[in-house]
């Protein structure tokens, strides 16, 4: 989808905020216990890496925009867990409103074994495995991106599209990610493209700069097939 | 699922009025409930990003790659299972592209979509990293951003690959060894390796390899 998380290009965000170069750490628990939420919620199994990515996606985009990162993946979190029926939303909203009032504590529950089993659901969630498809494009080829918008998730930066580049690796062939954000199979050939700047960005585009993405198969036609009959 | 079946429940406009904090809170304390998540698990969870994985793995990577060639030649051809003969990471962890900068060439990395990061090597990604002002001008005006966010001003003919993580192949950059570090063994080189040289936005090193 061409949501606001696909950002590569766009002005007028400003400075960034650099820290100087402190090790990042959680600012605050709540950050931690999100990053523990989000390895419960794949480590069960109730959504792959993909799916939550795209849960982020799907927020209204002035909503992402004013979100800090873990609030973002608070929100992601709770969309895919009552869409899996893992939590009831009714219990889930009143029990947030007890924590902001003050009346609710995080129940203590051990069990040691937990982290290990969640870990391997967590691994195969972000999968990449699949059956070796044969490659379409060599290293060398001339490609061009297809020039698609798809409503649901992708890995292709809008400002890639349509844009002419070179196979500088094949990457084996890895899960498509527009195929499990949505829960359906798919796998294809994955491959290093790189884009000169002025392919991107145009005739005053920065001088010497390149741009390499990984894209699947599908993304990609050959470079002399031209745009006509793009689908 | 329909509207009706969740009760008309919007977890978008819910989060509008209410505290990220309480919010997840309520998620942990149901998950808990149901013996989806554990009280352990949550704190070796926090304990396992804020002390064990961070950049000194990482730095401990480079330094051996500027101090013994056969390595560093292991490292760029296979990242992850090079690092682990370093550090104690799980070669498996995450596929790992080291790309090694040279004297007219300088690595970047990003992730435009989200934020995509060589966690297992460099821990969480900094905050800076996951901002619009980062993602959305790496890719377009990556030696403006350099010079005038970093303070890391490249001459015009060292060119810039900027690496933009779309797949779940994670980059991390290989900066030159410093000048005048002849004389130093791998630990004296760990401390000159910065997370934000490994990220790119930094430069080590100026002539050599």
């Amino acid at each position: 989808m061409n949501g606001i998380h696909d950002l590569g290009g766009m002005d007028g965000f400003g400075p960034v905020p650099y820290d100087g170069g402190e090790s990042e750490t959680f600012h605050e628990r709540w950050e931690g216990e999100t990053y523990a939420t989000f390895v419960a919620t794949l480590g069960n199994r109730f959504a792959s890496i993909d799916e939550f990515r795209h849960s982020i996606e799907r927020m209204p985009p002035d909503f992402y925009l004013e979100s800090s990162y873990y609030d973002r993946w608070v929100t992601a979190l709770t969309r895919l867990l009552v869409e899996n029926d893992a939590i009831d939303p009714e219990a889930f909203a009143a029990r947030a409103e007890a924590f902001e009032a003050g009346n609710a504590i995080v129940p203590e529950y051990e069990e040691p074994d937990m982290l290990g089993r969640l870990a391997a659901g967590v691994a195969d969630s972000y999968a990449t495995d699949a059956d070796e498809e044969s490659p379409s494009f060599s290293v060398g080829d001339a490609v061009a991106v297809r020039n698609a918008h798809p409503d649901g998730h992708t890995r292709c930066p809008r400002y890639a599209r349509r844009a002419r580049g070179e196979v500088v690796a094949h990457r084996g062939t890895h899960v498509l990610p527009d195929a499990r954000a949505h829960g359906r199979d798919g796998a294809e050939p994955l491959y290093q493209v790189a884009f000169d700047g002025a392919e991107l960005w145009g005739e005053d585009a920065e001088p010497g700069v390149s741009v390499t993405l990984d894209l699947w198969e599908s993304y990609l036609k050959p470079a002399d097939a031209g745009t006509e009959g793009e689908r | 699922m329909t509207d009706a079946d969740e009760d008309e429940f919007d977890p978008d406009e819910h989060a509008r009025e209410h505290d990220p904090e309480a919010r997840v809170r309520a998620l942990q304390s149901l998950l808990i409930e149901k013996e989806l998540l554990s009280s352990d698990a949550v704190d070796d969870v926090i304990a396992t990003y804020e002390d064990e994985i961070g950049p000194l793995n990482g730095a401990r990577v480079v330094a051996r790659a500027w101090t013994d060639d056969a390595y560093r030649e292991r490292l760029l051809e296979d990242g992850m299972a090079a690092a682990s003969e370093v550090v104690d990471v799980d070669g498996d962890a995450i596929d790992l592209e080291v790309v090694a900068n040279a004297p007219d060439e300088h690595h970047l990395v990003v992730c435009t979509l989200c934020s995509c990061y060589p966690w297992a090597l460099l821990g969480l990604p900094p905050t800076w990293y996951k901002t619009p002002a980062y993602r959305s001008r790496a890719v377009k005006e990556p030696r403006t951003l350099l010079a005038e966010e970093f303070d890391t001003d490249l001459p015009s003919d060292v060119e810039i690959h900027v690496h933009d993580s779309t797949s779940e192949l994670r980059y991390m950059v290989l900066p030159q060894r410093p000048p005048g570090t002849a004389g130093m063994d791998e630990d004296e080189l760990v401390d000159l390796v910065s997370r934000d040289a490994m990220i790119g936005v930094e430069r080590l090193g100026g002539g050599e390899r």
